[in-house]
C-alpha cells in the first residue's frame, strides 16, 4: 500500500479510529494486525518471512538473555535474517557476477538467474530486527517478554517497508508502556505527513521525469543535459526518501510513538562525514553501530581506521542493491569519508541551526560537498558502471564547450525546497514551525494541498527505496 | 472520559477541514469556468492542445471522434484524413478534436467543457463508433480517460485526485482480461482467452472471438450508452446544431467469421445506438453498413473502422451533404 494512495487514505482512519477504541494490549494487535494488512496488500506470500523472521528473532532473544547457548542462538539470528536477504536480493547478482567472472577468464558461463522477486521493504525489517538480537547480546537491551509487543515492533507499518531503521532501544519501549494521544503531536505529525507526501509527489515525482529522461540513454544527452539531471536526482532521491521519512514519522504519532529523524537537511553539509550524520540517520548509524566499531572505528592504527570506513561504506552500498553500481557508490563515498579523516580531520562543522552561513569558505565547501555527493549519485543511478563512466565523461567533457541549456523547468522545484529547508533547519520538517496563529496554519494547509493540485506529478512513481 | 474521546475529536476536525477544503476547491472548480483547465491540463498530454483547439471553434464546424477521423493509411496517394477531405467538399475551415479510443464519455466531457466556457461552433458533429460501447473499449485501462474526462470540467478537484491515485473503478489489465464475454444467452469465456491479445496471426476461431467481443456483447448496460444519450440532450438543450453519425463497421469481413445469429447481435447494437439517438430526438446518420470491406483498412486479425480513402470519400460524401444541412439549421 502506497501512502500516497486512496487505499492508504482510508486504511489510516479505520486504523486510527479502532486503535485509540482500546488499551494497549489490544491496541498492539491492532497495530500487528493493521501492518499485515498493509505489508500484504504488496504481496501476502512475502508475509511469512516476516513473522519467520520476527519468531526465530523473538525466540533468540529470549534464549540469549537467559544465557543459554548465546552464540548459537545468535547465529541463528543471523542466519535467517542474512540468509533471507542473500537469497532474496543477492543470489541472482552472485550468480550473475560469477558468470562473468568466469567469462572474462575465458569460459563459456551463461547461467540462468533465478528471477527472484524481492520482497519489499526486506533489507528494513531484517535490519531492525537484527539489530534487536545483537543489542540483546551484547546486553544493551533486555529481551521483552511480549510477542505480541516484539511482532508488532517489527512489523510496525508506518516504517515497515522503508524505515526509519529503528532500534530495539527506542521503539521496543514504547509499545510495553501505555500510549497516550496528545493532539499536539498529532496536530505536528499531520503536518509533518503533510510536507513529506509534498516533498514526494511535488519534488520527487517531477524530477524523478527529468532523471530518467536523461538517464534512459545517456549517450544521447549532453553534458548540461546529463549535469542537470544529475542534480535532479540528487533531490529526486533526497525528496523521494526524507518524504517516505517524513509521512511515516508523522504518521506514527497518530499513534502516540516517536521514531527516530532519519534526515536533517543533508544537501547543506560541508563535508562527507557531516552528509552521512545528515543522510539517512538510521541506516548510517546502524552500519556505525554494528559494522564500524565492531571492526575497531578509529580506535586502531590509521591505515586500518581508513579500510574500517572503506569495509562500512561498501557494505552500505551493498545494503541498498545487489549491483557494481551501488558497491562504487559506497565505495567512493567511503573513500571520501576516510581521505576527509587523514586529510582534514578538524574540519569545521559547527552546527548550522540556528546562524546563517559565515563565510564564503564554508559555502564553498557546502557546494563542494554538494557536488561530490553528486558524483556518487551518477553511480547510484545509472544502470551500469559502463554508463556512469560515460555520463561522467559527458558532463566533465560537455558544460566546459557550451553554455548552459537544456533545463528543465521541473527544476524550478528545487530553489523553494532549498529555502524552505534553510529557513527550517533546526526543525524536525519543513513545515514544524510555519503558521503561528489558527489562520495561519490553516492557510498553509489549503496552499500546500492547493501545491498538490497543482504540481504533483500524475504519473505513478514508486518510492525509490522500496527497490531496497 | 474526555481522555478516550480526544483521538476522535481531533479525527473529527481533521475530516472537517478535509471536506471543508474539499467543498472550497469544489467551489473554485464551479465558479471559474473559464481559466482553470488550459492552465492545469499542460500536465496531461493532448489535454492543452484539445482545449486550445476547442476554444477555437466558436462559429466553426467542430468534429468529436476518434481514430477513425485523423488516421489514413500510410501506403495510399490520399493521405488527407476524413475531415480534411470533408474541409475540402464544405470549402470551410472544420475544427476537429480527435484521439485513439476515445468514446462518448470524453465527447459529453468535451461539449460540457465548451458550453461552460461559452464558446459556440456553427455545427457539431459527434462520431459514434459501436465498437466503443463494448467491453474491449469500455473496460480497456489503457484507454481510461476518466481523469482527462475530468479535468474538463472539475480541473483543481480532479488532478488531486489523480496525484493522490483515487483512480478507483478503473479496472486493471488483469481484470480487463478476465472481463467475461457474453453474447446474448451464451458465455464465451474471459476476454483474454478468448481474444488472445498480442497473438499476431491468430486462428480464425480466435478473429471470430475478436469480431464477437468487439461487436457483438450486448451494449444496453454500457455507460457510454448513457452518455450518448445525455450528450444528445446537452446539445438539444443548448440548441446547438447536432450531428451524429454512426461510423462504418467492417460488416463484410464480419460475416465471413460470424454465423447469422451472432450478426443478429452486432446489428441489434446498432438499432439500440439508433433508439437512444431517436428517442433523444438528435439528428444522426447511420452508415455502420455503407462500405465493403475494401473500404476498410485493418488487418484481418484486427478488425476496427480506419479507413481508407475510398471509403473516406464515400463517407465524406455523406457527410457533407447532411452538415450544410446542420449548418443551415444553425
Amino acid at each position: 500500500m502506497l501512502f500516497n494512495s486512496y487505499p492508504f487514505l482510508l486504511f489510516l482512519p479505520i486504523v486510527f479510529a479502532a486503535y485509540w477504541a482500546f488499551g494497549r494490549r489490544t491496541q498492539n494487535v491492532v497495530l500487528l494486525a493493521a501492518s499485515y494488512v498493509f505489508y500484504g496488500f504488496w504481496d501476502w506470500r512475502f508475509l511469512g518471512l516476516i513473522v519467520l523472521s520476527s519468531l526465530v528473532d523473538f525466540v533468540a532473544g529470549q534464549a540469549i538473555q537467559s544465557g543459554r547457548r548465546r552464540r548459537m542462538w545468535l547465529g541463528a539470528s543471523l542466519l535467517v535474517n542474512l540468509g533471507a536477504l542473500a537469497v532474496f536480493k543477492y543470489l541472482d547478482f552472485g550468480i550473475e557476477s560469477l558468470a562473468a567472472l568466469l567469462r572474462t577468464l575465458g569460459f563459456d558461463a551463461h547461467p540462468a538467474t533465478l528471477g527472484i522477486v524481492v520482497p519489499v521493504g526486506i533489507s528494513f525489517y531484517t535490519f531492525q530486527t537484527l539489530s534487536y538480537t545483537l543489542d540483546v547480546y551484547r546486553g544493551r537491551v533486555r529481551a521483552t517478554q511480549d510477542p505480541l509487543a516484539f511482532f508488532a515492533f517489527v512489523a510496525f507499518f508506518p516504517q515497515l517497508v522503508a524505515g526509519p531503521i529503528e532500534r530495539a532501544k527506542n521503539l521496543l519501549p514504547q509499545f510495553l508502556r501505555d500510549r497516550v494521544f496528545d493532539p499536539e503531536l498529532a496536530t505536528d505529525g499531520c503536518r509533518q505527513m503533510l510536507y513529506g507526501l509534498l516533498l514526494k509527489v511535488v519534488v520527487a515525482d517531477n524530477l524523478a521525469l527529468v532523471a530518467d529522461a536523461a538517464y534512459q540513454a545517456p549517450d544521447q544527452a549532453d553534458g548540461w543535459t546529463l549535469l542537470f539531471a544529475t542534480w535532479a536526482f540528487a533531490f529526486q532521491i533526497y525528496a523521494d526518501f526524507a518524504g517516505y521519512s517524513h509521512i511515516a514519522i508523522g504518521c506514527a504519532r497518530l499513534f502516540g510513538f516517536s521514531l527516530m529523524r532519519n534526515f536533517a537537511t543533508p544537501y547543506f553539509s560541508r563535508s562527507p562525514a557531516e552528509f552521512w550524520r545528515r543522510w539517512h540517520i538510521s541506516l548510517s548509524t546502524w552500519f556505525r553501530d554494528y559494522v564500524y566499531i565492531p571492526l575497531g572505528g578509529n580506535r586502531v592504527a590509521p591505515l586500518r581506521a581508513s579500510f574500517n570506513v572503506l569495509v562500512t561504506f561498501v557494505s552500505s552500498g551493498l545494503w541498498h542493491g545487489a549491483g557494481l553500481t551501488f558497491v562504487v557508490w559506497g565505495g567512493f563515498h567511503g573513500l571520501l569519508v576516510a581521505l576527509q579523516a587523514r586529510l582534514a580531520p578538524d574540519a569545521d562543522e559547527r552546527p548550522l541551526e540556528g546562524r546563517t552561513l559565515t563565510s564564503p569558505r564554508e559555502l564553498g565547501r557546502l557546494i563542494l560537498t554538494f557536488q561530490l555527493v553528486c558524483v556518487g549519485w551518477v553511480f547510484f543511478r545509472a544502470k551500469s558502471l559502463a554508463d556512469a563512466w560515460l555520463v561522467l565523461r559527458t558532463i566533465s567533457s560537455g558544460i566546459f564547450t557550451a553554455l548552459p541549456h537544456g533545463a528543465s523547468p521541473a527544476l524550478l522545484v528545487i530553489p523553494p525546497l532549498l529555502v524552505l529547508e534553510w529557513w527550517q533547519r533546526d526543525a524536525p520538517h519543513g513545515f514544524a514551525r510555519l503558521g503561528g496563529t489558527r489562520p495561519a496554519r490553516w492557510g498553509l494547509y489549503a496552499t500546500a494541498l492547493l501545491a498538490l493540485a497543482l504540481f504533483g506529478q500524475v504519473q505513478t512513481v514508486p518510492f525509490v527505496y522500496f527497490q531496497f | 472520559m474526555q481522555g478516550r474521546t480526544l483521538p476522535y475529536r481531533f479525527g473529527l476536525r481533521v475530516l472537517a477541514f478535509v471536506a471543508a477544503l474539499t467543498a472550497l476547491f469544489a467551489l473554485v472548480d464551479r465558479t471559474t469556468p473559464r481559466w482553470p483547465p488550459i492552465w492545469l491540463a499542460r500536465l496531461l498530454p493532448e489535454l492543452p492542445e484539445d482545449l486550445a483547439r476547442l476554444r477555437s471553434a466558436d462559429g466553426k464546424p467542430l468534429f468529436l471522434g476518434d481514430s477513425v477521423l485523423h488516421t489514413a493509411a500510410m501506403n495510399e496517394p490520399d493521405r488527407r484524413n476524413l475531415v480534411r477531405m470533408l474541409a475540402k467538399e464544405l470549402e470551410t475551415d472544420i475544427v476537429r478534436v480527435s484521439h485513439g479510443a476515445s468514446g462518448m464519455d470524453r465527447y459529453l466531457a468535451q461539449v460540457r467543457y465548451l458550453l461552460r466556457a461559452g464558446v459556440r461552433p456553427s455545427s457539431l458533429v459527434v462520431l459514434v463508433n459501436p465498437r466503443t460501447f463494448g467491453p474491449t473499449a469500455e473496460r480497456n485501462p489503457s484507454w481510461s480517460f476518466a481523469l482527462t474526462n475530468r479535468m474538463y470540467t472539475r480541473p483543481l478537484l480532479s488532478r488531486l485526485q489523480a496525484v493522490l491515485k483515487w483512480d478507483f473503478g478503473i479496472p486493471d489489465e488483469d481484470e480487463f482480461l478476465a472481463t467475461e464475454i457474453r453474447i446474448g444467452e451464451t458465455v464465451l469465456g474471459p476476454l483474454g482467452a478468448l481474444t488472445r491479445p498480442g497473438l499476431e496471426d491468430p486462428p480464425d476461431d480466435v478473429i471470430r472471438n475478436r469480431y464477437l467481443s468487439r461487436y457483438a456483447t450486448d451494449i444496453r448496460t454500457s455507460s457510454r450508452l448513457r452518455d450518448l444519450a445525455a450528450l444528445a440532450r446537452l446539445t438539444a438543450d443548448a440548441e446547438l446544431p447536432t450531428l451524429f453519425y454512426i461510423t462504418p463497421i467492417d460488416v463484410q469481413s464480419m460475416k465471413q467469421f460470424l454465423s447469422a445469429e451472432e450478426f443478429g447481435h452486432v446489428q441489434q447494437n446498432i438499432r439500440t445506438l439508433r433508439a437512444v439517438l431517436r428517442d433523444t430526438g438528435a439528428t444522426f446518420l447511420d452508415l455502420s453498413t455503407l462500405l465493403p470491406g475494401g473500404d476498410f483498412d485493418h488487418p484481418r486479425a484486427d478488425p476496427h473502422e480506419h479507413l481508407r480513402s475510398t471509403g473516406r470519400l464515400k463517407c465524406v460524401r455523406k457527410l457533407a451533404e447532411a452538415v450544410q444541412q446542420l449548418e443551415g439549421q444553425g
